[in-house]
């Protein structure tokens, strides 16, 4: 393990972190201050409307220590593509440009956009932190839902009975350099996968998992817990996909019953005990299609070289 | 007009802590093995600085409050790793080969330790056991003279006279002994109240008693002077003092059920004899530690439960005649165990050549005259010389706390801190805070995978570890129960970063913390907690 990883930056703790108006608990504040801990203070963030860009900060302040560009909801792939223009107009190549959006944004309203920019490989990190649903209007429904959960666009007696879109082999099929996901509760994965990201070019894929208490239903001081759960369950499985062939997994989880995972969320209690063996039977064929497919390519660990 | 909005300040002034309903408070509380180590040693902390193989300070740390590491490394019955927290993962932490391993090292590389001069206090000290060591070590630690005065010719107490020496080599304790007495004057062969008396001791400040229990109990029997029943604690000492015993081939009968029992089987059966252990109630109920029993079941010893001599006689052929009688289970007594109830017409008979009775042990003070202890289990100083009372302090193996080495050195070194204080005109207060112990639900399981422990090879229970890495291994398999082992998980996991780390371990500023609980939630130990109040 990398340790040096897991010291933060001196500008992240001298700017604070603090003041935010992230809900207790937020998994996606936990992700973005170990995400800029690692890109370091040359990144401009670009943000659609969502969680991350309400709760950066009320006008005329931010909490985050390095520029922040607002876009419309559809928008953040195109804006990300434009600073980029920019500043490698202007001769920086150097600066990181991270998009930071949510599920909403990724799966749903930008989609297209970010098709666009992923097919032309811009050199951008794209991080979609994945709460499943668009929580920061109420807790609707995305693309992103996991079926059997409820939110308030499917309530008790009509969850959402459709899958997760998987929005990873979307975005493996543009053949990009990378695409990963990663968990807060498995920070020394999280962050190798950034540094990784941050030492290729082209257009790099993330999803993270980013737990949301008051969309969930569950205790904000569970978001860590469940977010292991959602690891070792398979439910949100470790790996990466290199060029969009090579794929290989990240973790070997010691494969706890999903129950256990879904029984931590208020959002999955209307589930009956048919509907949590059908999600472990669709969890468990999942996760053995990406052991084949793993397997298939030959493992591949993640060694950070040095720089 | 800008071309578009630029936000240029922070978000320092949103004083997100308005929104906390509870508190995170990093407090430490008490690993299960430090509160039940009788000699109150620091037990997590010397194992935390193995796993760094930081030998030499876990020697220190160790040596605060226990001067006999080697030594208790290898009598000790280890109630720190019957309450080990990580026995609910796989298997408990083995602190007795750990201590051992701190003990040898201190024996190959700590030979005289630097000590302060004395100043004017002069102390003395009845009994070189292990508690009157233990104070004497400890006070000449502080710069107080001490003088120990023993019976026997030799340091050591119960540890040399008492210990055989297949559980406690010679040379072990020698070295032990040598390192603890340094700066320390000896008086052997000085029996109080014979070889010197009250008077003696005038010119001391203090004076720390410790003479031990040594009087064997009797068994209120026929023939029980015969000169072939003999106490188990006196075959001890002999069979320690020359090495030798001349029991080849005989027919032996040890009574009793506790630790000097079964030492006394077993050295019985070490220098010839053919060995039966009678005891009056079942294994359940043995007094010695579940060790030792297990040792004594490994050897070809007999072992008669349930069982209990009525008389004895010589018999014509010089053998003894032993009469016993079976026993069943009755209602519990004052003890708490099954009182055993002789059965009518039981009685059996056996032909012996030796006796050797082990039922217990009580204090010597017929020295104070009729200075006993109270049922209460304090010492009676009433009817002591007023010349001495004052100054005398009481200690080990004469109070009836169990009767074990690692007791007797913690209640030898709460000696040393009273004496300490008596000498500055003060007494010695303890704190009355209510101890709270780190237990299996302070620990979050998620943290700590199994160890396979087959792979870890097999040593025999009464060996220590081969090297470093294998000690410093165990060591790190220590989950620091209650203690702050630095992890950074509370650090790391808050979405605030309101969890600051500082030079000596971590701040919660309250200014910013939303009471989220992540981080007590994740603390691996149970030494941060949401605290509720402020």
């Amino acid at each position: 393990m990398d340790r040096e990883l897991l010291n933060d930056n001196d500008f992240l703790r001298d700017s604070g972190f603090c003041g935010h108006t992230a809900c207790p608990g937020c998994g996606e504040k936990i992700l973005l201050r170990h995400v800029l801990d690692v890109l370091g203070p040359e990144t401009v963030i670009a943000a659609p409307a969502g969680c991350a860009a309400v709760t950066d900060g009320i006008f005329p302040h931010t909490v985050s220590p390095v520029p922040f560009l607002h876009t419309a909801f559809g928008a953040v792939a195109s804006g990300a593509a434009g600073v980029r223009a920019g500043l490698d107009m202007s001769g920086r190549e150097n600066v990181t440009v991270l998009a930071w959006a949510g599920d909403g944004a990724t799966f749903d309203i930008g989609l297209g956009p970010l098709s666009a920019i992923a097919e032309r490989n811009e050199n951008i990190i794209y991080v979609c932190y994945d709460n499943e649903a668009y929580m920061n209007t109420g807790v609707q429904r995305s693309s992103a839902t996991p079926s059997g959960s409820w939110t308030t666009t499917t309530p008790s007696g009509r969850l959402k009975s459709e899958p997760k879109k998987n929005i990873d082999l979307i975005m493996a099929s543009h053949k990009i350099p990378y695409v990963a996901t990663a968990s807060p509760a498995f920070l020394d994965d999280l962050k190798m996968k950034v540094a990784k990201a941050k030492r290729l070019t082209g257009f790099r894929f993330l999803r993270l998992f980013s737990p949301c208490p008051p969309g969930w239903k569950s205790d904000p001081a569970d978001s860590i817990t469940l977010a292991r759960l959602a690891v070792e369950s398979n439910i949100f499985p470790l790996f990466e996909i290199e060029d969009g062939e090579r794929w290989s997994l990240s973790y070997e989880s010691s494969g706890v019953p999903v129950a256990r995972y879904l029984k931590t969320q208020g959002r999955f209690r209307y589930l009956s005990d048919d509907d949590m063996a059908r999600i472990q039977r669709e969890t468990d064929r999942d996760y053995n299609r990406l052991k084949s497919l793993h397997q298939y390519n030959g493992y591949q660990k993640i060694v950070v070289e040095e720089q | 007009m800008p071309e578009m909005a630029v936000s240029e300040s922070s978000m320092d002034w949103n004083k997100t802590g308005s929104w906390r309903s509870s508190t995170p408070l990093h407090k430490n509380i008490t690993p299960p093995c430090n509160f039940n180590c009788p000699a109150g040693e620091n037990i997590r902390g010397y194992i935390d600085l193995l796993k760094d193989k930081k030998t030499k300070e876990a020697f220190e740390l160790l040596t605060e409050a226990n001067p006999f590491p080697a030594v208790c490394g290898r009598v000790c019955y280890h109630p720190c790793q019957a309450s080990c927290n990580r026995s609910s993962l796989d298997r408990e932490i083995n602190v007795r080969k750990l201590e051992r391993f701190i003990g040898d090292w201190g024996m190959e590389n700590v030979n005289k330790q630097a000590l302060p001069p004395t100043a004017s206090k002069k102390i003395a000290i009845i009994g070189a056991g292990p508690a009157g060591l233990s104070a004497a070590f400890y006070l000449r630690k502080q710069g107080i003279a001490v003088t120990v005065y023993d019976e026997n010719s030799m340091p050591g107490g119960i540890l040399r006279y008492g210990i055989p020496s297949y559980r406690l080599e010679k040379d072990v304790l020698a070295k032990e002994l040598d390192r603890v007495l340094h700066g320390i004057e000896f008086k052997s062969n000085m029996r109080f109240g014979s070889d010197f008396d009250i008077s003696d001791l005038l010119g001391f400040d203090a004076v720390f008693l410790a003479t031990g229990a040594h009087l064997s109990k009797t068994m209120n029997i026929d023939g029980e002077n015969i000169p072939e029943v003999e106490s188990g604690l006196n075959f001890l000492k002999t069979a320690n003092s020359n090495g030798s015993g001349n029991l080849k081939g005989k027919e032996v009968i040890v009574v009793g059920g506790g630790n000097t029992a079964c030492d006394t089987a077993r050295s019985a059966y070490r220098f010839g004899a053919k060995v039966t252990l009678v005891y009056r109630r079942t294994e359940a109920q043995m007094p010695a530690f579940a060790e030792e029993i297990e040792q004594l079941k490994k050897e070809p010893i007999k072992i008669e439960f349930l069982t209990a001599p009525k008389n004895i006689r010589k018999t014509d052929g010089g053998k003894l005649g032993v009469t016993f009688i079976k026993m069943k289970l009755g209602l519990p007594d004052s003890s708490g165990r099954s009182r055993p109830v002789p059965i009518a017409d039981s009685d059996f008979e056996m032909s012996v050549d030796k006796i050797f009775t082990a039922i217990g042990e009580d204090p010597d003070l017929s020295f104070f005259g009729n200075a006993r202890i109270k049922t209460g289990g304090e010492f009676d100083f009433s009817d002591i010389d007023e010349r001495l009372k004052a100054r005398l302090f009481v200690g080990g193996d004469i109070l009836p706390n169990p009767r074990t080495v690692p007791h007797a050195v913690g209640s030898g070194r709460l000696a040393s801190e009273k004496i300490a204080a008596f000498l500055k005109g003060e007494v010695l207060t303890q704190s009355e805070d209510i101890e709270v112990i780190a237990g299996p639900g302070d620990i979050n399981f998620d943290y700590f995978s199994m160890i396979n422990l087959t792979k870890r090879g097999s040593h025999p229970a009464e060996s220590g570890f081969a090297n470093m890495d294998e000690a410093s291994s165990e060591a790190a398999r220590c989950f620091s129960c209650g203690v702050c082992d630095h992890c950074d998980n509370c650090h790391n996991f808050c979405p605030d970063m309101a969890v600051i780390k500082t030079s000596n371990g971590y701040h919660v500023n309250l200014e910013y913390c939303k009471g989220c609980g992540i981080c007590a939630r994740e603390c691996p130990r149970g030494s941060l907690k949401m605290d509720g109040t402020e």
